[in-house]
C-alpha cells in the first residue's frame, strides 16, 4: 500500500446496486441502528429455538462421519475422471452464460442509457426519448429480480435437461444486471465527445462507438470477468437443481451420503471458485491500476477468455433447435395457459408465513455475516506492518474468507442440514458463512484503501495503537461497511429463496415443490410475492443508504 | 462530398431571428437578430456569459431556440427531422475549447470522427480495428503540421497538438461552415494566434464560413473581417473592426451596463 491516500474507488461488482452511498448522519445511524436490532431480534425469535432442540444429536455422528471423510476423499482415476469432466462442464456452462450476458448487456446498455435516448434531443422527440428510455428500463426490472436458480427451475420445466437451462439461466438474469450497469458506465462516461459528434452530423449508434465506447469499455471488461467469477458459482448451484456438472454430482454423492465422493467434489468447486476468484480480481486490480491493452496479464486473460469461449462452445454442444422446436412452444403455450390467472392453491396464510421465514433469513444471514466480517476485515488487511506473523495472520484470514465464499450457499445449506434441525436456521446460517466470505473481502479492501494520515497523525504523537484503531480506523471504516452490508442484504434476499429450493424453507421451497406439482398457476402466485418481497428489500436498502448519508 | 442543400446554395449560411435561449429560467440568449452569409469569416466577442457559447450552440444545433429561429444552410434545425437535421450539421464543423476528443483513442480515429456523418455503420466499425481513409487523415494531419502524431494515443498529446487534432478532424469533415467555440482559451498565446491563423487559412482556401467566439479582443479585431459583440445575452454591436473603437470595447467589458 503506498502511503498517500488512496481514494475509495467504488468496486465494480458494487454498481449492481444504486450507488453505495456512505453513511454519515449521526441521529439517522441511531435510529436505523435501533430498528436493525428490532428486525434481527424478531428474526432469531422467528427460528424458535426455546421450542425444541436446534441441534439434532444424531447429527452429530454424521458430522464426525463427513469431516472424517475430509482427509480421505475419493481419488481413483475413475471418479477423478468423471470429476474433471464434470468441473468442465460447469466451467463451459458458466463461460456461455457469461457471453450470453455480455452480449444481452452490452445492446440492453446502450437502450437503457440516458444518453442514447435524451443527449441531443430537443422537444418532441425528447420526449419520445424519454418513454423509450422508461420502457426499456422497466422491462429489465423483472428478468433481474428473478435469480437465476429459479430461472433455471423454471427453464427446466419448458427445455427438459439441456446444457442451453444452464446457459439461459446464467445469461438472462446476469444480462440484464450488465445491461444497467454498462448503462451507468454509459451516463458517467464524458459526454462532450459525445456530443461533438453529434453536432458534427453523426448517427448515434457511430458517434457511441467511438466517443463513449472507448472510455466504458474497460469496466466493461472488468465487469465481465467479475460476472465470470459469479457465473462459475451459478453453474455449480444450477447443477444441483439438475443442469449437470459439478453441482449435479455432488448432488448425487449427498443423496447417497458417500462422504469420500462429497468431499473430492467440495475440493473440486473451491479449487474452481478460488482460481476464478483470484483471476478475477487480479485482471481487476490491473485494470483499476490504469494497465492498458499492452499489459501481459490483461492481454493473456483475453486470449484464455476466448480459447475458453472456442472450448465451451465445442465442450457442451449446445442444441439450438429446442429453441425453435415446435413441442418447445407448444409447452410454453399449455404452461403459460395453466399458469395464468395465477392462483391461491397456498392459503394466503401459508404464503406469508413462507415470506416472513424468508425475510428473517435473511436478516439472521446477514447478520451473520456483518458480525464476522467486520471482525475478520482487520487481521485480513494487509496494511502497513509486514512482520512474519502479521502476513501469517493476514494469509490465513484471506484463506477463510475464500473458502467461505467459494462453496454457494446451497452447498453450505446441504452441509448445515445434516447437524440442524430443518427450518430457516440451517438456511440462515449457510447464507449467512457465505455471505460472510463476500462481505469480509469487501471490508478487507475497505480497510486497505483508508486514508492513512489520521492514523500517522495520532500515532505521531504517542497515542497508543488500540486507541489509534478505536479514534481513527473505526470511525473511517464503520460507514463504509454498513453500506456494504446493506447492499449485500438486497443480494441476500434473492438467495434466501435459492436456499430455500434445497430445503430450508420459505418462499424456494414453497416454488420449488409447487413447480415440481406442476402447479404453475400457484407458482406464478410465489413468483410474484417473490419479486414484490425483492422490491421491498430494494427500496428499504436504498432507503436507508439514502438517509444515512 | 459537399451535397447542396435546398435553398442552401445561395443565400445566407446562418439565420437568427428573434432568437433566444432561457435554461431553467436563466436567460442566456434573448432576441438575436444575426445574418451570416457565404465565406464570412466572423469573431463573436464579450465578456463570460455574455452567451457566446450558447449561440455557437444555436448555430450548430446542440441547442434548440427557446423563441424565435435558427437556420443553418436553409434548415431549421430545431423543427427538421432527424436525417435532415443530420444532413445538415453534417456541412457544419465545429470546434471546441476543450478539442473534445476520445482520449482513449488513436489520433487517426478522433480524426476520422469527422467522417463519421457519411460512413455506414459497418465502414465506422470496422475502422476502429483497421482505419480507412489514411490518406486523407494523413493529408489532414500534414495541413495542421502534425502528421508524425497519426498512430499516438489521444491522451499523450499536448493541448496544442489536441487542439490541431480538433482542427483536422473538422478538416476531413469538409463542412460548408466552421464553428469555433473558444478555440484557443485553453492554449497559451502562441499556440493560439497558430491555430487561428490556421482557422482562417482553411477558411479563405476552401471559401469556408467561420464562426469563433473569442475571449481575447485583439486577436479578433486583428484577424477577422466582422466581430459581433454580446453582452448580457445580447448583441451589442455588430461591424467591421475598423469600425469597433476603443471605447465601444471599453463598454463591453466594463462591470455594469451603462444607460
Amino acid at each position: 500500500m503506498t502511503d498517500t491516500a488512496t481514494p475509495v474507488a467504488t468496486p465494480v461488482e458494487l454498481r449492481e446496486a444504486a450507488g453505495v452511498p456512505v453513511a454519515s448522519s449521526r441521529r439517522g445511524g441511531r435510529w436505523w441502528g435501533l430498528v436493525g436490532l428490532v428486525v434481527v431480534a424478531g428474526s432469531v425469535a422467528s427460528t424458535g429455538w426455546t421450542q425444541g432442540p436446534l441441534v439434532r444429536p444424531e447429527g452429530f455422528a454424521l458430522v464426525s462421519d463427513f469431516l472424517g471423510a475430509a482427509l480421505a476423499p475419493r481419488l481413483d482415476a475413475d471418479f477423478l475422471g468423471l470429476m474433471a469432466s464434470a468441473a468442465v462442464s460447469t466451467v463451459a456452462y458458466a463461460v456461455l452464460g457469461t457471453v450470453l450476458s455480455l452480449v444481452l448487456g452490452l445492446v440492453g446498455g446502450v437502450l437503457c442509457a440516458e444518453v442514447w435516448w435524451l443527449e441531443g434531443r430537443h422537444g418532441a422527440a425528447r420526449r419520445r426519448g424519454a418513454a423509450g428510455w422508461v420502457t426499456v428500463r422497466g422491462l429489465l426490472v423483472l428478468p433481474r429480480a428473478i435469480h437465476e436458480v429459479i430461472w433455471g427451475l423454471v427453464l427446466l420445466s419448458v427445455l427438459g435437461l439441456t446444457p442451453l437451462v444452464a446457459v439461459l439461466a446464467i445469461g438472462i438474469p446476469f444480462g440484464a444486471v450488465t445491461a444497467k450497469v454498462f448503462a451507468e458506465l454509459l451516463d458517467e462516461t464524458p459526454r462532450r465527445a459525445y456530443v461533438a459528434a453529434l453536432a458534427a452530423g453523426t448517427p448515434r449508434l457511430a458517434a457511441l462507438l467511438y466517443t463513449l465506447m472507448p472510455s466504458a469499455w474497460s469496466d466493461l471488461l472488468s465487469y465481465g470477468f467479475y460476472r465470470f467469477e459469479c457465473a462459475i458459482r451459478s453453474a455449480a448451484i444450477l447443477g444441483l437443481i439438475g443442469a449437470g456438472g459439478l453441482g449435479f454430482q455432488l448432488a448425487l454423492s449427498l443423496q447417497t451420503l458417500d462422504y469420500a465422493e462429497v468431499w473430492t467434489a467440495l475440493y473440486a468447486l473451491i479449487l474452481l471458485s478460488a482460481a476464478t476468484d483470484l483471476w478475477s480480481s487480479a485482471v481487476r486490480r490491473r485494470r483499476a491500476a490504469g494497465a492498458g491493452s499492452r499489459d501481459r496479464l490483461i492481454t493473456g486473460s483475453l486470449v484464455a477468455g476466448a480459447v475458453l469461449v472456442v472450448g465451451a462452445l465445442w465442450w457442451v454442444q449446445l442444441d439450438l433447435s429446442v429453441l425453435v422446436a415446435a413441442d418447445t412452444w407448444g409447452l410454453v403455450v399449455q404452461i403459460v395457459g395453466d399458469a395464468w390467472p395465477p392462483e391461491l392453491s397456498t392459503s394466503p396464510a401459508d404464503l406469508a408465513r413462507a415470506a416472513l421465514v424468508t425475510v428473517a433469513m435473511s436478516v439472521l444471514a446477514i447478520a451473520i455475516a456483518f458480525l464476522g466480517a467486520s471482525v475478520l476485515a482487520f487481521p485480513g488487511a494487509s496494511t502497513g506492518a509486514r512482520s512474519p506473523a502479521r502476513r501469517l495472520t493476514v494469509g490465513l484470514t484471506r484463506t477463510v474468507l475464500v473458502v467461505l465464499r467459494a462453496l454457494p450457499p446451497p452447498v453450505w445449506a446441504l452441509l448445515f442440514l445434516f447437524v440442524m434441525a430443518p427450518g430457516l436456521l440451517p438456511g440462515a446460517v449457510a447464507l449467512g458463512v457465505y455471505t460472510l466470505g463476500v462481505l469480509g473481502r469487501l471490508m478487507t479492501e475497505t480497510v486497505e484503501n483508508l486514508d492513512r494520515r489520521p492514523q500517522r497523525a495520532m500515532a505521531a504523537h504517542g497515542v497508543a495503537r488500540p486507541v489509534v484503531f478505536c479514534y481513527a480506523v473505526v470511525p473511517a471504516a464503520a460507514p463504509r461497511f454498513v453500506a456494504f452490508g446493506l447492499y449485500r442484504w438486497e443480494v441476500t434476499i434473492r438467495e434466501t429463496v435459492v436456499v430455500g429450493v434445497v430445503g430450508a424453507g420459505g418462499l424456494g421451497l414453497l416454488l420449488n415443490e409447487q413447480l415440481t406439482a406442476f402447479d404453475y398457476g400457484a407458482s406464478l402466485t410465489t413468483l410474484a410475492v417473490i419479486v414484490l418481497l425483492t422490491a421491498v428489500v430494494d427500496a428499504t436498502s436504498a432507503g436507508v443508504r439514502r438517509s444515512l448519508r | 462530398m459537399t451535397a447542396r442543400l435546398p435553398g442552401g446554395s445561395e443565400g445566407p449560411v446562418f439565420t437568427l431571428r428573434g432568437a433566444g435561449v432561457r435554461y431553467r429560467g436563466v436567460t442566456a440568449l434573448a432576441d438575436c437578430d444575426l445574418e451570416i452569409g457565404a465565406g464570412e469569416r466572423v469573431a463573436v466577442i464579450g465578456p463570460s456569459g455574455a452567451g457566446k457559447s450558447s449561440l455557437i450552440a444555436l448555430l450548430n444545433g446542440s441547442v434548440a431556440p427557446t423563441e424565435g429561429t435558427v437556420t443553418a444552410l436553409g434548415c431549421e434545425l430545431s423543427r427538421a427531422g432527424a436525417g435532415a437535421a443530420r444532413r445538415t450539421r453534417r456541412q457544419i464543423g465545429t470546434i471546441y475549447q476543450h478539442f473534445d476528443l476520445v482520449e482513449e483513442l488513436r489520433v487517426v480515429h478522433n480524426v476520422n470522427a469527422g467522417r463519421l456523418g457519411a460512413w455506414p455503420f459497418w465502414k465506422a466499425a470496422l475502422s476502429l480495428v483497421r482505419p480507412r481513409d489514411v490518406a486523407d487523415v494523413r493529408r489532414a494531419l500534414d495541413r495542421v503540421g502534425i502528421v508524425e502524431k497519426l498512430e499516438a494515443r489521444t491522451s499523450t498529446l499536448s493541448g496544442g497538438q489536441k487542439q490541431r487534432v480538433a482542427v483536422a478532424r473538422v478538416l476531413v469533415q469538409q463542412p460548408r461552415a466552421i464553428l469555433a467555440d473558444e478555440p484557443i482559451a485553453s492554449l497559451d498565446p502562441r499556440l493560439g494566434a497558430e491555430v487561428i491563423d490556421l482557422l482562417n487559412d482553411i477558411s479563405v482556401d476552401a471559401g469556408t464560413t467561420l464562426v469563433t467566439s473569442l475571449h481575447d479582443v485583439s486577436t479578433a479585431l486583428g484577424r477577422f473581417e466582422r466581430i459581433v459583440a454580446l453582452r448580457a445575452g445580447r448583441i451589442v454591436f455588430d461591424r467591421p473592426p475598423a469600425a469597433v473603437s476603443r471605447a465601444d470595447v471599453d463598454d463591453l467589458y466594463a462591470a455594469e451596463p451603462r444607460g
